[in-house]
């Protein structure tokens, strides 16, 4: 428990869209084809991972992904709850996306869930879900989905993906997030983080103050 | 022919080749090694074993130390560090696996994410508080508290587990000497206490030890003293003596060479050795005494003497290795050690005393004849009494035998099965006192295991099967002897009520429930106690019935009921293996029992089989067999009416004695034989006024040197010293009277032959 306590991706955001409908969204923010790793780690540790967590350049956008794989699915949620309402208190700005954010997990885990237990075959009682936080030059969404995934050198590549929800966050929300994942789950030092996405994440967004 | 050759041209060879022998078994006999290991004591019965064996792969070794913390302000800050320190310093002991205490304890509490793990004391500790919040936290845990903490919270206990592995001993000793250490050191700031099953094997095998180098020294003392009064001649003392030193190194350096190692029943091997090597060179050096004193044929003299006595005195070697030897039937390696290297000491000592006692007598010459002193009258005048009383009231010398026999027939039935490891020792030494502390301020100190799995093959994930283990649980909570007992369900409905948050929630109702509490475990890698309670797989469960320090009397039928009533409650679904331990020690105490009855028997047989070879005559051999059983149903009588145990030393005394009771006899018979010219009377008192200081002399050396143990700080050493002893005075006064009185009671005078 304490393990899985340890492991918290922040994860921030405010809802914008829900249901997995992209059609509002541009696709390609979501066509991981193109995906460039540019770091990854194993949470919360590469002995006891209940996921991975990736910086991924993804053509002019940037994606922070996790990917969770862990019969623990709803243990994480709540930390991801527990964490988000921490950081996003009432009085900050962002704590509507934060919820929204958490309602949109919360019922993601649930369907996930419900899905597991109609399964014939429950011999792995590993959930899968896939969170992306993904910031362009023009959007900046959090897509909730379960995927399919393959053990390739003991990572999980993702084959594919059913959409769960598709929110549209404020962009220092989710650019925020993306800096709090840099730090926790990638375990990046403020200046490293800072040395390592700045380059990365689009120009004169709305988010480039650094939370 | 081989002697005369011996006593001749053969006595220097002979010297120098026993000289040789003996530097080489010598060699061997000093690398045996001063530590006792305790591996030997358990018997090798496969099922036990292989459940054993599959216990400690699945749950690592249950031989836990505990060492119990008795501080003024346990709870508050300074008990509390007083309590961490031990713990941490404890935990970095090599051999040490784990330790387990109050301060590093955890217990679920619940939060908003679920089910969260909390230290159960916390830190620092002297935030405001600490000591209602602990005491909170124990009260809400009880199952927790009661492995941690007394009820009354002034004694706190750390477990120690130690490294698993097969044949830890030394990883075990050197724990325990660290822990003692430790506790010598922080003997000032609390009251500690220490045990643990482990501990206790340890402390008996160091028992063993200690008392091997203390009463070896003395029973060869009190012999040679008992042989000085006797015989009143340097020679009388030196060579039995000799005798008994190169019996002993040969007998050890044979066991050295074959490969064994001491453990508590062998390390007392020297001392019994000691004691059986007497007879024969006793009864030889005897007859030497009465040769004339300037005799010119002393060595055809020595010669004579030493046929005359060679058959009986091989025959009583027989016997006596026949009776060692029915040890060999049992299943407990150290007890057949005990019985094949005593069996083998025997006849060593018979080859030395047939070879070594006529060659060394060669070198003397023979004493002026006894004067007539007073002792001398008297003894004589005594044996003659005795004849007198044999032979005058052999009627009522045989009724009062039986009586005696019958009494003691009625005490056997009073005699209990038990093995007591605690009881064992005297209640002034400090594992006594330490582990009924331990017993009676926390949740006792031994344990019956129980291993529950499903008879399908499938995992232990489903809410039935907590239910059947909670179930187990509720059927050992009724016996009087248990402190409390441990099972995952324990666990799984701690963590339940925190996922849940709701008070009083029993056990999770559906299976997807059970398994994500099965999955927060597994994620949680500071919960070492969950790998102690299910196997990996989650196939099998463990059940530890915590009990208080009772003996195996108790223990073995508790074991039986629980089983018995445990079957049926988890339902037919289920299966259910005792083992751990102190279940083995159990067992291993009523599978003596059985082949204690195999053993004597088989002994009895031996014997009276070799009886009835020598003398060729079923008369014999049958009135052989009265005094033999007078003095074994006496000893038996008196250990029920004293409430003196039957246990692994005390079932030892009856094969080990028989062999040494009917020596007397077959010596008795052999030289009653030689005097009868059918004249039963007359026969009867030449053989007790000729044989009988002979016969006396040995048996209360015998004894004496038995006699030593009762120095022994284990009662079981004590038991078997003192009860052999008596058994052999016992012996020797059924071999005066009552065998005198068959011996006139079935004689035939008309038939004019003895048999």
């Amino acid at each position: 428990m304490r393990a899985v306590a340890l492991f918290l991706a922040v994860l921030y955001g405010s809802a914008w869209a829900a249901d997995g409908n992209a059609t509002t969204v541009d696709a390609q923010l979501l066509d991981d084809t193109r995906d460039e790793i540019v770091r990854s780690e194993f949470v919360p540790t590469e002995e006891q991972p209940v996921g991975e967590v990736r910086l991924i350049r993804r053509g002019q956008s940037v994606v922070m992904q996790t990917v969770l794989h862990t019969a623990l699915l709803k243990r994480v949620v709540a930390e991801i709850r527990k964490k988000e309402l921490a950081s996003w208190p009432p009085d900050r700005k962002g704590h509507g996306d934060a919820q929204e954010y958490i309602d949109a997990i919360t019922t993601a885990q649930q369907r996930i869930q419900e899905r597991y237990r109609q399964r014939e075959d429950r011999g792995d009682r590993r959930q899968k879900m896939l969170i992306e936080f993904i910031l362009s030059g023009r959007a900046s969404i959090v897509a909730i989905s379960e995927p399919e995934l393959e053990e390739k050198s003991g990572h999980m590549r993702v084959i594919s993906r059913r959409s769960i929800a598709i929110l549209e966050l404020s962009r220092t929300y989710v650019r925020g997030n993306i800096y709090e994942i840099a730090w926790d789950a990638l375990r990046l030092e403020r200046k490293e983080s800072r040395k390592l996405l700045e380059p990365m994440l689009p120009p004169e967004s709305p988010g480039s103050r650094e939370p | 022919m081989f002697l005369n050759w011996l006593l001749g041209k053969g006595r220097y060879p002979y010297l120098g080749l026993l000289l040789l022998t003996t530097a080489v078994f010598s060699f061997f006999a000093l690398r045996i090694g001063g530590g006792a290991e305790t591996e030997s004591m358990v018997s090798r019965d496969e099922a036990q074993n292989r459940n054993y064996a599959a216990f400690r792969n699945a749950f690592g070794s249950d031989e836990e130390m505990l060492l119990s913390v008795t501080h003024p302000s346990l709870l508050a800050p300074e008990g509390l560090r007083f309590l961490d320190e031990l713990t941490k310093e404890i935990g970095g002991f090599g051999g040490v696996r784990r330790v387990y205490s109050l301060t590093n304890a955890s217990h679920a509490v619940p939060s908003t994410v679920g089910a969260e793990n909390e230290p159960l004391v916390p830190r620092p500790f002297n935030v405001p508080g600490v000591s209602r919040r602990v005491l909170s936290a124990l009260d809400d845990n009880p199952k927790l508290a009661s492995l941690l903490i007394s009820r009354d919270r002034r004694t706190a206990g750390i477990t120690i587990e130690i490294d698993g592995r097969a044949g830890a001993d030394t990883s075990k000793s050197g724990v325990i000497d660290a822990l003692r250490g430790l506790m010598a050191r922080r003997a000032g700031e609390a009251e500690l206490h220490l045990s643990g099953i482990a501990v206790q094997k340890h402390d008996v095998a160091e028992f063993v030890q200690r008392d091997k180098t203390f009463l070896v020294p003395l029973s060869m003392l009190v012999l040679a003293t008992m042989l000085a009064i006797t015989f009143r001649h340097f020679s009388g003392v030196l060579i039995p003596m000799a005798v008994k030193v190169v019996s002993v190194v040969w007998t050890m350096g044979a066991y050295a060479m074959a490969g064994y190692r001491l453990n508590p029943i062998t390390a007392l091997l020297p001392p019994l050795i000691i004691v059986l090597s007497i007879s024969t060179s006793v009864h030889l050096y005897d007859g030497w005494l009465q040769i004339p004193e300037g005799s010119g044929d002393r060595v055809p003299r020595i010669l004579q003497e030493t046929r005359r006595l060679f058959l009986p005195s091989l025959f009583t070697a027989i016997a006596t290795a026949s009776g060692l030897l029915a040890l060999a039937v049992s299943d407990i390696p150290a007890v057949r050690q005990f019985g094949v290297f005593g069996a083998l000491g025997v006849f060593v000592s018979f080859g030395l005393s047939a070879t070594l006692v006529p060659v060394a007598l060669s070198f003397f010459s023979p004493p002026r004849p006894e004067k007539n002193s007073s002792a001398i009258v008297a003894v004589r005048r005594f044996l003659s009494w005795v004849a007198h009383l044999s032979t005058d009231w052999s009627r009522t010398v045989l009724a009062v035998a039986l009586v005696l026999s019958l009494a003691g027939i009625a005490g056997m039935t009073r005699i209990r099965n038990n093995t007591d490891l605690v009881r064992f020792l005297k209640p002034g030494a400090p594992l006594y006192r330490d582990t009924l502390f331990i017993d009676r301020n926390l949740a006792g100190v031994y344990a019956l295991e129980f291993m529950v799995s499903r008879k399908d093959g499938r995992p232990l994930t489903g809410p039935e099967d907590m239910r059947a283990l909670e179930a187990f649980q509720g059927v050992t909570a009724g016996e009087g002897a248990v402190t409390d007992s441990y099972s995952i369900a324990d666990v799984v409905r701690m963590i339940h009520k925190a996922e849940t948050g709701v008070e009083g929630t029993g056990l999770p109702e559906n299976r997807a429930d059970l398994l994500y509490i099965f999955d927060l475990l597994s994620a949680d890698k500071e919960q070492p106690f969950v790998e102690k309670l299910m196997s990996r797989d989650l196939s099998v469960a463990r059940v530890s019935v915590r009990l208080h320090a009772i003996g195996t009397a108790e223990a073995a039928p508790l074991a039986r009921r629980l089983l018995d009533r445990g079957v049926g409650t988890p339902g037919r679904r289920y299966s259910l293996t005792p083992t751990g331990g102190f279940y083995q020690v159990t067992q291993d105490s009523n599978r003596m029992v059985r082949q204690q009855i195999l053993m004597f028997t088989l002994a009895l047989a031996a014997i009276l089989l070799s009886i009835h070879v020598l003398f060729r005559s079923l008369r014999y051999t049958v009135i052989a067999l009265i005094p033999a059983l007078v003095p074994m149903l006496m000893t038996g009588g008196i250990m029920g009416y004293s409430g003196i145990d039957l246990n692994v030393g005390t079932a030892m005394i009856a094969p080990v004695v028989l062999g040494l009771v009917v020596d007397n006899t077959i010596h008795y018979l052999a030289r009653y034989r030689g005097e009868y010219r059918k004249d039963v009377l007359g026969a009867v008192m030449r053989t007790t006024t000729g044989a009988g200081r002979a016969l006396f002399a040995s048996s209360l050396i015998l004894a004496l040197g038995f006699g030593v143990g009762g120095f022994g700080s284990f009662k079981p050493t004590v038991h078997f010293s003192l009860l052999a002893g008596g058994t052999m005075l016992a012996a020797v006064a059924c071999v005066l009277l009552v065998l005198p009185a068959c011996l006139v009671l079935s004689d035939r005078p008309k038939g004019g032959s003895t048999g």
